[in-house]
Parts: structure tokens; sequence; C-alpha cells
């Protein structure tokens, strides 16, 4: 937030007199705003509301000729605090051991980081619903705050009231505050909050729980003031941002933008964006943003993944930022081209001087917009590309022109990828020939794949239905017919799916495809064997002749099997022969779940030692000692 | 100097200028004049932007419909790769340098020519000899690997006509070496007196700041070119895993040279438009310093992030990382540009001749088209519209709405000194008009159609995305339309124009102070330069006529 | 200033800004070539990092003798043309004269060993694309490695053939009297250039022959 505050307090001081610095200026400057209030973490109100509650009456009268006394005793009327000001009214009691104090001191911290004076700028009650509490115990309060506060004169501003029960009941009432004595404790139940009036006694806003963000409060004030205080600059910012009456908050808004972008067109940009932002509140997770959705299906891909929600998110904050800038600098020249037109042929320029902080400025103010929208956008990518370990592991290779899967169970297809609903599927992908691409619109997932390597994306589908699955990498003359569908299915459907029919699993078919190849023979899982145990292997760090280490991952095994003399195991004779040209991808992706099933182990195998005791394999039978005739 | 002499700076009637000083095709196809070879340049560029332009149409033509029915998929195929081989290396690389550097560069500077001009003329024949190539490609039947070359697709995959095409990109690519070696030790070495680095104008700057990039990154590409052709020619190599390569190692190779080629596309662009702001705003540009720095910026960091083009394509997360982060600051420099350029307006005196239109043009179209890089360059965001039509899109705004409105605005601007014509002023701001119209309708459809999900090189499309592609299309003949009007009237006013002035936009920098046309060596006596650039009069200091900048140190020194 | 009439190319000023316009031209030019011969250490880098022992086995079979007579004999002819610039500097007609005869002797040498080297190769059948047949483990690797040896060397020859035919060039003007003192250009250019083809090789000689000496 002290961003805001330094930008706002170097534009309004700094720029009074340039109107070009200063448009140009509150354009960055909302941007900046909207960036970072979009990342703040959403508060912990449940706490915070569980005794009792304050309801909101907006825009309610508060009886102003309610009588209270001031921390001397003297008998004091609302409405003498009520002078052309904003108010901040907070509730307390000043016994109060815990809540109370906190609601003061965050309301002093804020206040602090206000440019605006306690005093002269607006005033702060604060009463007392205690009606046993008297104006020592009030005058001892103020000491100790203003001093706090700090800046002179708030003395005069900040008022410390008590009063008689019949006269605070009405107080609360009036503006939603509910409270409840406890006699088991001799404590009052009560909410955290603070409210702020309007200069004639009006409930403008309320700002919940045990922090409020001075930003805010700022603008509430301001707002209050029905812009008697703040600079233009704020007035922009009430512009883009919008209370939130559910939490009590400043939020940005979509509308906010668009009404102060779209008034100026820019051809074709707005006409498409301004298709309508909606304020979607009902997504528990996104109460504290907005998502806008346009209204036009046409406009919009099909968002059928858990991912797909949150690069939406952060797709429509960039248009709107990215919009923002576009509209304001071509405004900006239109505004220009217009005003300072050529009238007459010799007219001449008007000297400018060149301004380091303007340039300054702006190279400043995009890094740390762009520095945001990087992190976004790599933390994105992060949950992007790591898949979940329940994902359910699906192969797919393609070739020219077709994509081809191959389920665990053992169910193959082509062209259609059938998976559950809400579980979360990983993708292992292989190329037969060249670089294809998979690309699934409705779940925002894009992964090449790669001859030669493996590369996976992952993705969870959140709604049943048929997608677009897309190749998106060129490759040859039916790229565009390289095209399938992914079918999402309830989870009892798919079961029924899977149950219909295969060839076994694909790890048995593995098994099987090691055998004939005659893999067993050498691969016996002896320690006096001529090649390495394959038990426990997936996933084990393996020690290399090289005196390198490995993880035994899909590539690793891969290459093994295609060019087995690359990576020898430390101890081993590069003997095998490479299956380069007998495997398809396919095959080579059944032996690699095979080798897989023969279990995952934790320890780390010393070199040589290849463990000896019999392994339970899940595939039995798998590794016994053969009497083949010694593979190729 | 030898023979002849051009005795005043005010032409009498008939002078002797660099294009009637001798007749013949000969005459220009032995020249070493850099104001002739930046003709030579404009005629042979010219050929290739149509040529590249009607495999464009084609295309458009060919998505009307989703299940693609005028012409094969294959060929579909081809006509992409050859607009995009056309454009990228017979259009966008040389066409501002080339044309409008050739041209500009010696007189904005104060020069008779450029530092090597028989190897001026050299790389004009070899641009010559690369387009023979393309020629034999086109007509032989064509190519289809995508202007990108992905291996093992080129390597192995495609049955077209690969190694031709690499040859004539190979070729070129040694053309370009040779005039950004040319503008560099022309930048260095051949400016006038007095002309010091900060009075260049910011045309030279970009030029030299471009000349860098196609110095080192040109070679990059023709060594991977070459591997290219050999792996295709002997099935040995390092690109094919089949063969024991790797795919990705080409590809960073080629966008080692590619990403950075995107800026030799743009800066001159944005160079011109540094030009144009100024003269017609009648103002000096703000932020010079800031604009200046900013072009090398974009220069040296442009050569650092060519792994965003690879973000989905299997490299590690933290390579992806960094490769976004650089991407960002990439896009610091253009924001200053732009923000300067917008800023050089306020207060000016703006009148709205044609290249000042294309000149703002390009500042709206080159912001939507960089603040979309943004998206692109946003790690999370990439991986849904990497290799779809938003990507399609977001370059043509640079490309097509930036550097082509911006070669448009060169061309217009400086057609008086290069014809001594005035173009027709009517016609030209329709031209403008309807570029700038059709442009958005073509090219905005298409983020769009990315963001849905449409996948870029597609000969048949799903039919939900019809509408947005019928829309692309007609944006596209109107397009088509604007680009062959200009054709058509500057043709026209080569012949029938009305005589220009030595200086009819009243503009500051040298080449405004020779006649139109210039005469074969430029000036008659060696300017002297005594301001800084872009020191228009103003309202507070305005100077008397005598002061105009330049005018009266023509004639000061004489030559050698 | 008869003679600078006759060699001042009419665009240049004077022949001080002629020469550094030729001088600085050449080292743009040799920026170009560090990138162009950077591709193929980047490649050499990222395959041997790939396959170390495919690596070390084709360096194996490698000819050191001859690529080590070969270096000295580029580090000689470096010497030569580097008298011959000192020559032209001073006015030596003899040095420059000698100095480009001897560099350009020894080049033609080191692409005679080269071409030696080559048909050794050749019949060893170790020209990948052409004819290569590896029988010993590490196939792959090794195969990339004599291609790139192919690929690096063979970029390498031929920029030492230009450098062989433009000095020869030089030469034949020298022998006319068209350098001095005041003018010898093309002289220290092409000297620039045989440098840079000269170290080139110094990184190519340890890279491909030296990778694997324990045998």
């Amino acid at each position: 937030m002290s961003a805001i505050k330094m930008i706002s307090n170097v534009s309004a001081r700094r720029y009074r007199s340039n109107f070009a610095t200063r448009l140009l200026l509150s354009v960055v400057t909302v941007f900046i705003c909207a960036t970072f209030s979009y990342s703040q973490p959403a508060p912990d109100k449940a706490a915070l509301i569980r005794s009792a509650h304050i309801d909101q009456h907006l825009n309610q009268q508060v009886p102003l000729n309610l009588v209270f006394r001031d921390e001397q005793g003297h008998k004091v009327h609302l409405q003498d605090y009520f002078n052309g000001k904003p108010v901040i009214l907070s509730l307390v009691y000043y016994q109060c051991p815990m809540l109370c104090t906190v609601v003061l001191n965050a309301m002093t911290e804020s206040m602090s980081d206000l440019r605006f004076d306690i005093g002269k700028e607006f005033n702060v009650i604060t009463v007392s619903f205690d009606p046993n509490e008297g104006p020592a115990l009030a005058a001892d309060k103020k000491e100790l705050y203003v001093r706090r506060y700090g800046r002179a004169g708030a003395a005069s501003g900040w008022h410390f009231l008590t009063g008689e029960e019949s006269q605070i009941k009405q107080l609360a009432e009036a503006v939603g505050f509910n409270y409840a004595y406890d006699p088991s404790t001799g404590q009052y139940a009560h909410a955290s909050g603070i409210m702020v009036l309007t200069p004639d006694g009006r409930l403008a806003r309320y700002f919940y729980g045990i922090k409020y963000p001075p930003s805010d409060l700022r603008l509430g004030l301001v707002e209050a003031s029905a812009g008697k205080i703040g600079s233009p600059v704020d007035q922009i910012l009430l512009l883009c941002y919008h209370y939130d009456a559910a939490t009590g908050k400043y939020t940005p808004i979509a509308i906010g933008f668009m009404r102060l972008g779209g008034a100026i067109t820019l051809v074709g940009l707005v006409g498409f964006i301004v298709v309508m932002w909606r304020h979607d509140v009902k997504k528990k997770a996104l109460t504290h943003s907005i998502v806008p959705l346009f209204l036009i299906p046409q406009l919009i891909p099909e968002t059928a993944s858990t991912e797909a929600h949150k690069v939406d998110i952060f797709f429509y904050l960039m248009v709107l930022v990215c919009g923002f800038v576009a509209v304001g600098v071509i405004t900006l020249i239109i505004i220009f081209a217009v005003k300072y037109r050529r009238k007459s042929e010799d007219q001449l320029a008007i000297a400018a001087p060149q301004s380091m902080p303007l340039e300054i400025t702006w190279i400043v103010i995009p890094l740390f917009i762009f520095i945001g929208m990087f992190v976004w956008g790599t933390d994105l990518y992060f949950s992007l590309a790591r898949p979940p370990q329940n994902a359910i592991e699906v192969y797919v290779v393609g070739k020219q022109w077709m994509w081809k899967f191959q389920h665990p169970e053992g169910q193959r297809e082509i062209n259609q990828l059938h998976v559950p609903l809400g579980r979360p599927i990983k993708l292992t992908m292989a190329s037969q020939d060249v670089i294809h691409d998979l690309y699934v619109p409705a779940f925002r997932i894009h992964t090449d794949v790669v001859p030669g390597r493996y590369t996976t994306t992952w993705f969870q589908a959140t709604k049943p239905g048929t997608y677009h699955l897309f190749c998106s990498q060129y490759c040859g003359t039916l790229h565009s017919g390289m095209i399938g569908e992914v079918i999402v299915m309830q989870p009892d459907d798919y079961l029924r799916w899977l149950n219909q029919g295969g060839e076994g699993s694909l790890a048995s078919q593995g098994q099987k495809l090691f055998r004939q190849l005659g893999c067993n023979a050498c691969h016996t899982g002896d320690a006096e064997a001529r090649c390495p145990s394959l038990i426990g292997l997936y996933g084990r760090t393996v020690y290399l002749q090289s005196g390198n280490t490995i993880i035994a991952d899909d590539d690793y095994i891969r290459e093994s099997i295609m060019d087995p003399q690359a990576k020898i195991v430390a101890g081993f004779q590069p003997i095998m022969p490479t299956f380069r040209d007998q495997l398809d991808q396919e095959q080579v992706l059944e032996l690699i779940s095979y080798i897989r099933s023969l279990g995952a182990q934790r320890q780390e195998v010393p070199p040589v030692s290849a463990p000896t005791g019999p392994q339970p394999a899940p595939v039995q039978g798998a590794i016994q000692q053969s009497e083949s005739k010694g593979g190729k | 100097m030898s023979s002849e002499v051009i005795a005043d700076a005010k032409p009498p009637e008939v002078t002797v200028n660099y294009l009637n000083e001798k007749y013949g095709l000969k005459s220009w196809l032995l020249t070493t004049d850099h104001k002739r070879i930046g003709v030579l340049y404009m005629i042979s560029i010219t050929l290739m932007f149509f040529i590249g332009g009607f495999f464009a149409v084609l295309m458009r033509l060919e998505l009307l419909t989703p299940q693609g029915d005028l012409v094969t998929a294959q060929t579909y195929n081809k006509l992409f790769t050859m607009h995009g081989v056309i454009m990228v290396w017979f259009f966008l690389i040389p066409s501002i340098p080339a044309v409008l550097g050739n041209f500009v560069l010696p007189l904005m500077i104060g020069a008779q020519d450029v530092a090597f001009p028989k190897l001026n003329l050299l790389s004009w024949y070899i641009y010559v000899v690369g387009s023979l190539f393309t020629f034999y490609v086109v007509v032989s039947g064509g190519v289809d690997t995508g202007w990108t070359f992905y291996t093992p697709f080129s390597t192995a995959g495609s049955n077209t006509h690969v190694i031709a095409t690499t040859c004539g990109i190979f070729i070129i690519g040694f053309s370009t070496i040779i005039s950004g070696m040319n503008f560099i030790v022309t930048v260095h070495k051949m400016r006038a007196p007095g002309l010091t680095w900060f009075r260049l104008p910011l045309f030279v700057w970009s030029l030299y700041a471009t000349s860098v990039i196609m110095v080192l990154a040109t070679p990059v590409l023709a060594v991977t070119l070459l591997l290219l052709a050999v792996e295709r020619t002997f099935h040995v190599g390092i690109f094919d895993p089949a063969l024991g390569g790797d795919p990705l190692l080409f590809q960073h190779f080629f966008w080692f040279y590619s990403h950075p080629a995107v800026y030799i596309m743009i800066l001159p662009g944005m160079g011109v438009v540094s030009e144009l702001i100024p003269t017609f705003a009648r103002r000096k540009v703000f932020g010079y310093n800031f604009v200046a720095f900013a072009t090398f910026g974009i220069a040296f960091v442009g050569f650092l992030v060519w792994g965003h083009h690879m973000f989905v394509a299997g490299e590690s997360l933290y390579a992806a990382m960094t490769f976004s982060f650089l991407s960002y600051l990439v896009a610091i420099p253009s924001a200053i540009k732009v923000f300067n350029w917008t800023a050089t307006l306020y207060k000016g005196s703006i009148s709205y001749d044609t290249p000042m239109l294309y000149a703002l043009g390009f500042i709206g179209l080159f912001t939507i088209g960089g603040l979309t890089g943004l998206f692109l360059a946003a790690l999370g965001l990439d991986v849904h519209v990497h290799d779809t039509y938003f990507v399609i899109a977001h370059f043509h705004y640079i490309m097509v709405g930036g550097m082509v409105m911006a070669y448009f605005g060169g061309i217009h601007y400086w057609w008086p000194k290069i014809s001594g014509r005035m173009y027709p002023e009517g016609w030209a701001k329709l031209a403008a008009l309807i570029v700038f119209l059709g442009f958005n309708l073509t090219f905005f459809p298409q983020f769009i159609l990315g963001y849905l999900g449409m996948p870029r090189r597609y000969y048949a499309y799903a039919p939900e995305f019809q509408v947005l592609n019928v829309m692309s299309s007609a944006g596209a003949s109107i397009l088509g339309v604007g680009y062959l009007l200009p054709l058509i009237y500057l043709l026209w006013s080569a012949k029938y124009g009305k005589k220009a002035e030595a200086n009819p936009w009243k503009a500051t920098g040298l080449e405004w102070q020779t006649s139109s046309p210039p005469p074969k060596e430029n000036f008659a006596v060696t300017p002297i330069v005594t301001e800084p650039p872009y020191n228009y009069p103003t309202l507070e200091n305005p100077l008397k006529e005598s002061e105009q900048p330049g005018k009266q140190s023509l004639e000061e020194v004489p030559v050698g | 200033m008869a003679e600078s009439e006759t060699v001042l190319e009419h665009h240049f000023r004077d022949l001080q800004q002629q020469r550094e316009v030729s001088e600085l031209g050449m080292w743009i030019f040799l920026m170009t070539e560090v990138l162009l011969f950077g591709v193929l250490f980047t490649s050499y880098t990222v395959f041997r990092h790939s396959y170390p022992a495919g690596f070390a086995a084709g360096s194996r079979d490698m000819e050191t003798t001859i690529g080590a007579v070969n270096t000295a004999v580029l580090l000689i002819s470096s010497f030569f043309i580097a008298l011959s610039v000192y020559g032209a500097q001073t006015g030596g007609r003899k040095k420059l004269l000698w100095g480009l005869a001897i560099g350009a002797l020894l080049g033609v040498v080191f692409m005679i060993l080269k071409g030696v080297e080559y048909y050794d190769h050749y019949q060893h059948r170790e020209v990948p694309g052409i004819l290569f047949d590896y029988a010993k483990p590490n196939a792959h690797g090794v195969e990339i490695f004599f291609y790139l040896y192919f690929v690096m060397t063979g970029i390498h020859a031929i920029h030492l053939t230009i450098g062989i035919c433009i000095v020869v060039v030089i030469l034949v003007a020298a022998y006319r009297g068209r350098y001095s003192p005041l003018y010898h250009n093309p002289v220290e250019i092409v000297g620039l250039y045989w440098h840079f083809v000269d170290i080139v090789w110094i990184f190519l000689f340890p890279l491909l022959y030296l990778i694997d000496l324990k045998r």
C-alpha cells in the first residue's frame, strides 16, 4: 500500500501544474493500485464476526442529537463534532481486555499512514458502549492514543465519549452495531469494525475486522466528504475502485475501468471487450476479486478444468490493465492531435521542457506492473506444469496425423480421450515422428510432444462434456486434421467405460513384450546377472559408470532401451543392444509402465550391489529366472 | 570531387540530380550511389511484398470456410510458408533499412555515400540472387515447413524444396550482414563535422542498433540453416532425435536469430516514427536521450529473450521463468518510446499530412501489439495462447500495424526527396485510412480466435470459428486495396506529381537541406552541424529564417 | 598527395578516414564470424555433454600429430602475415612480399595436411553421411563427434582457402607496387582476417584432438 501512497504523494505535490504529466501519472497509478489490490490476501473474517456482528445501515442518518459526555465530563451532542468534515466512528469499551484495544491500535496505525490529519480533514469519535464507564477512563485513553498518533491538533479532533445506556443503545442501533453483555466473563461480546460518516451524519462506509488498509480508509473518507478532500487522483481512484459491501473493502472493479476508458473508444478493442463485465460474487474463492465474464458465448472458450479458471482470471485482469493502457495512450494521442492541431500554416509549437521525473515515472511504474504480471504468470505456469501426486497417468503418442492414448488399465484409443470428472489426469507424451503439440483449449493446457523425449502435462476436468483436442505444432500436410476430442465422463460412467474390455493393463502388456524381446534373459534381477536389476528401479537414483548419477525416470528408461550405450550403470558392461528399430513409441511406453509396476523404491541403492532378496513384484513371475536362450 | 559542381542549394529549373545524371539500365545496375541502390531495393522489395501479400490473400480466402475447400491442405501449408519466408526475409527485414536507410542515412549524416558503396551494390545483388532462389521454389512447387523450419519435420518429414528455400535465406543473410556492416561503419566514421552522437536524428540511432543486431544475429541463422541443409542431405546431424540429435537445439538457434530479427524489423520502424512525429508536431522529440537509449536497450535485451518462443516446447521451468522475466524487461524500452512519442505531441503544432497519419496509426497499433506481447510473456497465459491465432494477431500488430505502417509513412515522407515529386495528398490520406481500418478488421478478430483456441497453421478449422474468420478475411481484402492504392498513385506521381521543394515539410535534418532529388554527391558542400536535432522554432524562441537549422552552414566548408 | 588522389575513393574526406573505415569494417565482419563459429562451438558443448564417452572415443581416432603440426604451421603463417603488415607499414617491400608469400604457402601446407587427415578418416569409414561405419559402442556419440569435426574444420578450411586466395591477390598487387606506408589498408585487413582464422583453429585443435589423451 505504501506504493500507492508514494505515487499519489508524488503526483499531488510535484506535478501539480502539468496537465499531461498528471493525466499520464494517474493512468499508471490506477494500474498499479489495481494490480496490488488484486493480490491482497483475503482477510480472515470468520474469526472476527463470531460473537456479534455489524449490520450495514449504509446511507442512513445517525441521530445527531444524542447526548454523551466528553473526556472532561461535559455534556455534548454528537452534532458538535459534525462540522463539515467526515467522521470516523468506532464503538468500543475502554476496559475491554482485547479486541477494542486492537481496533483502536489498528485505527491509529491506519490513520497515521494517511495524508489527512485528524481535526483538519476529518474527525474521529470513539464511543464507549459500556454505560458504567466514565470520563476519567476516556481521558486516559485519549491521552494514550493522541500521543501514539503523534500529530499536532489531534486532541481537538479525536473525541472519546461515554454516555448513558439509552443514548448508547440508540447510537448502536442506528449504526447497526450489535453487542451483548456476557455475565459469565463480565465482558461484552461484540464485533470489531469502524464506520465512516459523512459530514452530515449519514453512514458512508463500514470497515470490518482489525485491519483497515489506509488506502481503503482514505478512499472512504474522500467519498464520504463528497470530494471535498483528497486529490483528483483520489477521485480517479474512486472511479476505478468499488466499495464492496460484503467485505467492507474497496476493490477495484471492471466497471470503473471500462467507464473511464469506454467513453473514448478505440476502434475494435472496446467494441469487443466492452461486451459487459459481470460481477460474480457467488464464487466463494473469489469473493474478494471480480470475475468478469463475457456474456456472448462465442467470445470465450469453454472453461472445463480447475486451472482454466485461474488462467481466465489472469487473462481478464491482463485485458483490463492492458486495455486501459491502450485506451489511455490512444486517447491521449487523439486529445493531443485534436487540441494541438496546426491551425495556421506557420503556427509554432510551444516549447515544453524535458522532464526527468516523468521519464523515471513511466519507467519505474511499468516495471512494477510487469513484475507483478511476471510473478502471477510464473506462479500459474508452475501449477500448470506440476501434476498432483495422485494423478491418473495416461500415455499419449503423437504421430502424423493422429493421437493415440493408452490408459493404465490397458484401454487404447485413437483421437479420443475418455477421462473421469474431478480426477487429476497426467499425460506423458511421446512422438513417433516430428514435433506435435497437444492442446485442449477448454483446459488451457498446451504442451509440445517432442520426439526423443517425454513431456508431461496435466488437468483436472470440472465439467462433463466433449472438448476439442488440437495439434498446435505444425507437423505436416494434415496438421489441421490431427484433431480429436476429450470426453469428460462422470466417474461411474468412466468405470463402466474402462470395463468394456481391453487387453489387460498396460503393465501386463509390457510384461508380455519384456518376455517376447528376451529382456528377462539378462535382466534377471540376480546379483550375479550381467545386467542391472529392474526391480525398484523406477524413481531411484542410479549410479553411472561415468561417475554421475541420474534419477530413473521415463526419459532415462526410454533412453536406456533405445540407446543403451548412452548411460551405463556403474559396475556393468555396455553389452545391451539397441531396440531402436524394433520398438515403436507405444511399446516403449508399455515397457516403461511394466518396469514402473516393479515398484518404486525409496532408498538409494549403492552402486553394483543389486538388491538380492525377492521383491514383491505386482506382476507375478515377471523377473523370475528364465532359461530362455539369451535375448538379443 | 571531380566533375560536376552544383552551384547553389537553390536549384535552377533543370538540375542534375542522381536520377537524371545518367540514363540507361547499365547506369542503374552498376551504380554505387546509395540513393540509386535504395531505389533498386525499393523496386525489388515492393515486388516481394506483393508476392507475399498475394499468398496472404489466398490464405484468407481459403479460411473463409471451415472445411477448407479452395485449395488442398498441402497447398495451404505451402502458402503460409511462402508468405512467412517472403515477408520476413525478403520484405520486413530489408524494407526500412535497405530502402529508406540506404537512401536517407548518408543524407542524414551529411556524407556523400555509405562507407562501402561497392559492397552496398553487392548486397543488392545478393538480395536478388536470394530472391531468385525463392522464385525458383515458388515456381517449382513451394515448401511446406513453415517459415520456422522446425526439425525434425524440415530435415526428415517434408518432401518439398526445403534446401532451395534455406539456400535463398542463407544467401540473403549475407545481404543483411553487409548492409549492417555498412551502416555501422557509416554512422561511426562518415558523419559530417559537428554531428556528434547526440545530434544524430533518432532514425540514425535506430538504424545503428538494427545494424548491430543484423551483424550479430544473422550469422547464427546462416550456420543453423547450413546445418539443417547438411542434415537433410546427408541424413546425419544434430537436430533429429532419430540421429541422436536434439530438436530443441534447433529451436534455440533459430530463435536466437529470429527473436532479435523481430527487432531488426521493428526498430527501424520506430526510428521512422521518431522522425515523423517531431516533423509534423514541429517540436523536439520528448526525451531524446531516453528514446535513443531505449533503442539500444531493446537491441541488447532482445538478444536474451529468445527462449520465450519455447515455453511449451519442453524447456526447463527455470529457463522459462528467466526468459519470461527478460521478456518483460524488454517491454520497458518500448513503453518508454510510446510514452515519449505521445508526450512529443503535447503542445505541438500538429498537421495531419499522410506520413503523420501513418505515424499516429503506428503508435496506436504498436501499443496494442506490444501490450498483447505482455500476455505472451506471462508464462501461465502463454501456455494457452501459444501457437494460436493470438500469436498471429500479436505479431501482425507489431509487424504490419507497426513496421509496415512506419514503412509507408517513411516512403510518403521521403517520397519528395526520392522522386522529386509530391504524392497526391487526398489519395494518400484515403489509402492510409483504408489500411488502418482494413488492418484492424483483419487482425483484431484473430486475438479472439486465439483465445478461443484456434491453432495457427490450420487449413480446416472447427465451425464455431467461422464468423471471426470471415471478418478477418473481409478485412484482408480491404487491406489489400489499401496497399494497392499507394502503388498506383506513387507510380503516377513519380511522373506527373507536383514538383517538390527541397524541404516540403519544413523539417530539420540534413537530408532536407539539399535539393529534391539530391545531386549524386548529396551535398554541394559538406555541411557542418552546429545544432541539436529537431531544433524546431517554438513560440517562445522563434528563429529567424536565416537561422533555420543547417541553412547557412551549408555553404561554409568546401569539399575535400 | 598525387598518390593519395588515386587511392582515395570519392566519398571519403581523406586517407585517414578511409583507413579507419576499412579497419572498422573488418572488425565488424570478424564479429559476425565469432557468432558463426559460436553456433558450432555451442553445438559442440551441448553434444559433448550428452555423449561424453562418444566424444572421447571420437577424439582418440584423431591424428593428433598432424593436428599439432598444423597448429604450428598456422601459428608460423600468422607470424609471416604479421611481418608483411609490418613491412607494408614501414615500406619494407621484401618483408611485405615474402611475408605474404610464405604465409600463403603455409596456408596451403595446412590445407594439404588437412586433406591427408580427411582422406585418412575416409579410409577408416569415419565420414558421417557419406561413409560411416563404426562397430564399437557409442556409435551415436562418435558419429555426432565426427559430424561436428567435419563441419567445424570444414568451415574453418573454407575460411582459410578464402584467406589464401585474398593473400595471393594482395601479393600480386603488392608486387606491382600498389601499397605504400601511406596506403596499405588491404594488407592490414587481410592480416586481421588471417589472425582470426588462426585463432579459431587454436580453439578447434584442443577441443577436437586433445579431449581424451589417455589411451
